[in-house]
């Protein structure tokens, strides 16, 4: 039979005590922090998966604040080149009013009068400010307007970076677009190609813009169409530049027709001998310049039959031009658009990705009240059981009836 | 006849006197620890022949002996050492433990809101608030580092001040049982159990055990012979050997408990010093802490010397190609004080920080070879010259050979999260911008547009920022040039990086014949955030250990709470194998006081009964006298 001192009799009840005393105040101590875990001993994986939880929870935070700036940016983006476009289609309505051929001089200086006032207003769209001291349309290079004017010339001093703003994990959306992109990066006359009256012409010779029927056939070089009239015939030649071949020839009766290369033309009036035509591949033309030329054209105005159709073939030109303008302008403001609904798209998908990262964490980390309520009031009840039973047994002694 | 009755009367009085005093001394310890109850052992007198019969002639006290079982003594005593090794660990364990216990606040909180501010200058890269706040939680995240840094250092020297008082105790303990072994001896010779010496020592031992495991082996003459772990002497008879901690030869964080036996001093292993406080103490000291701060430390030098690659690849506010962001961390190197050849040094450097190992390294000299091994696994390398590149370190030994048995130690991470801290201290010197920027010429025909313009690490190339033209002579091909450097027909593909000077441009699209490209240096970038982006996509890379920073930090939680856990539970586990082992011992050896009441009565009656016998015989005497009046 096992022996009891009474030494070891009250230590043992003295550390049941205590052991039940902790219990308690373990249990405690969870309910009145929430957490399931106080310490990573706790639950040293859940621990270890509550802080790569946070880690993603904060980027995901971040990730909604660099969304909502980047909408912010998009939309200021987008309003301005709607304005732009507003611009765009009364350049284009002064130009047609100004091709019909009825005009006086005097009323084409009047549209060139409102032109300017437009030109005036694009530039003012061109450096909208970011709403934050920085500029939409200046790239990097924040510290100064990105466009200035000085008379008619209009200059960038901007860059071609493109701000990019972490919208989604690894995922990079262009917020603001750079000036020369928008403003200056549109393809004059047709898209492809300039068409011009050379400067000597005395005929009333008019070129249009032409187009391109073949793109596989484009060469990327300068033609010269020269034409000479010998004895009432008129005759034309289409001289390539890059080798100075002739790829094309023929009578020339208005109007004509003349495709070469991939390319067309149509030629109308009565160019005189020697006069001559070019068709130029195009390269970058700003916005503000084609406006410009179109001032300084009809501010200069027309006299003679000659002059009146090198104004018609630079109008027929700048028209395709604004037209290109035009088509540059709306392709831009959609890819705002199509930016803008990426975004939605990011937003939404961060949203849901939030929300279940907060219940993984919620679940790992946040303690079941209702279970830690009950076990608290089991724990009391065993700590209450522990000190009664200890006080009413410690009292038993032989002693007590010793006398 | 008659005074043989008084005889009787008076040994049993004297009996039942004896048993009485010892049932009072029994009571009188009942909670003194260490002690044995004690029970008289009494025997009846050889009778004398009286009539022809044997008569009895009364009682002897023939002992006062202990109740003792040396056995279950033994394993008490081992199970103390083993719980308060258990205990210690995991008390200092425990600290640790609270030191990653607000996830809110913290190591794991910085980082994450280090790189939300990386994001938010992105958003704004001129503006300095976003500057100063990218500024201020890097010193956040640096001191979250430093302080968890110090605090562990603080852990390490606590540690070894309560291992000096422990060996303080062993050393007390030690010569009093050395003493006691002498008295007891002394008293053996005499022929008498001295219960009360005997229980002193065992009491001596017991916290010895408490201070670290040690095993006695008993000596005819009745002395102990005390040893340490596997067999080092620290008692033998009446002479105590001295313990006293000395600093490691080879590693100067690092201490080594020698043992002292007069002039003599031999070092003893961790290992022959298992249990008790000091077993659990130098597990933690040894094993647990450096563990801990190896993890933290390499998360500390990958951290920021990522961060610093990236951050020179940038351009700050001013235009200024960045400088460090974070001071730069050196790994720890030295020479044992012991080594033959005090000439040969060594040093070492980091090469790539996401190769890193969270671990310490050794290299050792021997019959004209290097040995280099990883501490934490204990992998090691060979190399007949006195250079290693391994783990991202670059370790050289100078002015060698060495001589042989020379030994080195490398800390390569060891203090890096206490050293951790800022350098750049004005919100303008943050590079956030890119060092080159490229744009397009105005004539360009053909379709060719930038996807993107990177800067290549992991060192800035000196001719970065040329001003340099790619002119393209065709679809599929381009000469580059920077007025310095020329190359000719080049091969363009869309979507393949273009190389040059340190930068690497991606297009798209097809360029016609004579378009042109420029690079040049990014002047007055200001609204500039792809550096910014950058030291932001670190976040997400792996380069600590193959993971994420975020996850190895996870890891240095989960290790540190698995550790605290199971130390934990094998603290409960050994308290209890404890608690049954001295419950055990003490049905044997403890006092109850109801059996020491019955024992009271028992012999207060007997003692009642004696003097009746006496009683008696002087009526028998009386009755004598009476007749003869």
């Amino acid at each position: 039979m096992m022996r009891v001192s009474t030494y070891s009799f009250f230590q043992s009840g003295e550390r049941s005590m205590m052991d039940r005393q902790r219990d308690l105040l373990e249990t405690q101590a969870q309910i009145s922090s929430g957490k399931r875990i106080n310490s990573p001993a706790d639950d040293p994986v859940g621990a270890a998966e509550a802080t790569s939880t946070r880690a993603a929870l904060s980027q995901f935070d971040q990730f909604k604040s660099n969304q909502d700036r980047a909408s912010y940016l998009l939309n200021l983006g987008e309003s301005a080149l709607g304005q732009l476009v507003d611009s765009t289609q009364q350049i284009k309505e002064k130009l047609i009013a100004a091709g019909n051929g009825s005009y006086s001089n005097a009323e084409l200086k009047a549209l060139a009068t409102d032109l300017q006032g437009v030109l005036a207003q694009m530039v003012g769209v061109a450096n909208s400010s970011d709403g934050a001291g920085g500029y939409l349309f200046a790239g990097s290079r924040e510290g100064a307007a990105p466009f200035s004017q000085s008379g008619l010339a209009v200059s960038f001093n901007g860059d071609s970076t493109q701000m990019q703003l972490e919208v989604s994990t690894n995922r990079l959306q262009q917020v603001k677009f750079a000036g020369d992109d928008v403003f200056q990066k549109v393809r004059p006359g047709n898209g492809t190609f300039t068409t011009t009256g050379a400067a000597g012409n005395v005929g009333s010779g008019i070129i249009d813009p032409g187009t391109v029927i073949d793109p596989s056939q484009l060469t990327g070089s300068s033609y010269t169409i020269n034409f000479s009239v010998t004895a009432g015939a008129t005759t034309y030649q289409v001289v390539r530049a890059s080798d100075s071949a002739v790829v094309a020839s023929g009578n020339y009766t208005a109007p004509a027709t003349i495709a070469f290369d991939g390319q067309q033309v149509s030629i109308q009036g009565a160019p005189a001998n020697g006069d001559a035509f070019q068709s130029t591949p195009a390269g970058y033309q700003s916005m503000f310049d084609t406006v410009a030329a179109a001032v300084q054209l009809l501010s200069k105005g027309a006299t003679t039959d000659a002059e009146k159709a090198q104004l018609q073939t630079t109008l027929s030109g700048l028209g395709a031009s604004v037209d290109q303008v035009l088509d540059h302008v709306t392709l831009k403001r959609a890819e705002f658009g199509s930016a803008l609904s990426e975004l939605d798209g990011y937003s939404q998908l961060n949203d849901d990705r939030q929300l279940q990262y907060q219940t993984r964490l919620s679940s790992v980390e946040d303690l079941d009240l209702a279970q830690a309520s009950s076990e608290l009031s089991r724990r009391q009840i065993t700590y209450q059981a522990a000190i009664q039973s200890y006080s009413a047994i410690s009292k038993l002694s032989l002693f007590n009836y010793l006398d | 006849m008659s005074s043989g009755i008084f005889s009787i009367g008076t040994s049993a009085l004297n009996a039942a006197y004896v048993a009485l005093r010892t049932a009072g001394n029994n009571v009188a310890n009942a909670s003194t620890p260490g002690y044995s109850r004690q029970t008289v052992l009494l025997s009846a007198q050889v009778g004398a022949v009286i009539g022809g019969s044997y008569v009895g002639q009364g009682v002897a006290v023939s002992d006062v002996r202990r109740s003792y079982d040396a056995f279950l003594n033994r394993a008490a005593t081992s199970a103390q050492a083993a719980s308060s090794s258990a205990d210690a660990r995991s008390t200092q364990l425990a600290q640790v433990d609270n030191l990653f216990a607000d996830p809110t606040a913290g190591i794991g909180a910085a980082i994450n809101s280090f790189f939300q501010q990386t994001q938010s200058l992105s958003q704004q890269p001129a503006d300095s608030a976003s500057r100063q706040a990218l500024l201020s939680s890097a010193n956040q995240l640096a001191s979250g580092f430093a302080d968890a840094g110090s605090r562990l250092q603080e852990f390490r020297s606590s540690t070894d001040t309560q291992i000096r008082l422990e060996i303080d105790s062993v050393n007390r303990y030690a010569s009093q049982i050395a003493t006691l072994n002498d008295q007891i001896a002394l008293a053996r010779g005499s022929g008498r159990e001295p219960n009360d010496l005997l229980d002193q020592r065992d009491t001596a031992l017991r916290s010895l055990n408490e201070s670290v495991r040690a095993t006695s082996v008993e000596q005819t003459d009745g002395s102990i012979n005390v040893f340490l772990g596997s067999g080092q002497s620290l008692v033998v008879g009446g002479r105590a050997m001295k313990l006293a901690t000395q600093v490691d030869p080879k590693d100067p964080t690092s201490i080594q408990i020698a043992v002292q036996d007069g002039s003599s001093v031999s070092v003893l292993s961790p290992s022959m010093v298992g249990g008790g406080k000091i077993g659990g103490l130098l597990q933690f000291r040894l094993q647990d802490l450096p563990a801990v701060e190896n993890e933290l430390g390499r998360l500390a030098v990958t951290l920021s010397n990522q961060v610093n690659i990236q951050h020179q690849l940038g351009n700050d506010r001013n235009g200024n190609p960045g400088g460090l962001f974070f001071n730069s961390i050196q790994p720890t190197a030295f020479a044992a004080t012991t080594n033959g050849n005090v000439a040969t040094s060594i040093s070492a450097s980091f090469t790539d920080t996401t190769q890193l190992q969270a671990s310490d390294y050794r290299v050792d000299f021997a019959g004209g070879q290097y040995t280099l091994t990883r501490l934490a696994d204990n992998t090691s390398w060979t190399s007949a010259t006195p250079s290693f590149n391994q783990d991202g370190l670059a370790i050289t030994l100078s002015n060698t050979p060495p001589a042989n048995g020379d030994t080195f130690m490398i800390q390569a991470v060891r203090g890096g999260a206490r050293t951790l801290s800022v350098a750049v201290t004005q919100p303008s010197e943050i590079a956030a911008a890119s060092p080159v920027r490229v744009s397009a010429a105005s004539g360009n025909t053909g379709s060719v547009g930038v996807d993107s313009l990177n800067v290549a690490g992991p060192t800035r190339n000196a001719a970065l920022a040329n001003n340099t033209t790619i002119t393209f002579t065709g679809a599929n091909t381009y000469n580059i040039s920077d007025g310095v450097t020329t190359l000719t027909g080049q091969t363009y593909t869309a979507g393949q990086p273009i190389t040059f000077n340190g930068w690497q441009l991606t297009l798209h699209g097809t360029p016609a014949n004579g378009d042109q490209l420029n690079v040049a240096p990014n002047t007055g970038g200001i609204g500039d955030n792809r550096n910014a982006l950058a030291l932001s996509a670190l976040q997400n890379q792996a380069l600590v250990g193959g993971g994420q920073l975020i996850s190895a930090f996870s890891s240095v939680v989960a290790r540190v709470g698995a550790e605290t856990q199971s130390a934990q539970s094998l603290g409960k586990t050994q308290d209890s194998i404890l608690q049954d082992a001295l419950n055990a011992e003490s049905s044997v050896s403890g006092v109850n006081l109801d059996e020491e009441a019955s024992r009271l009565i028992q012999y207060q009656q007997q003692y009642q009964a004696a003097a009746k016998v006496i009683a008696t015989g002087r009526a028998i005497f009386d009755e004598i006298l009476s007749i003869m009046q």
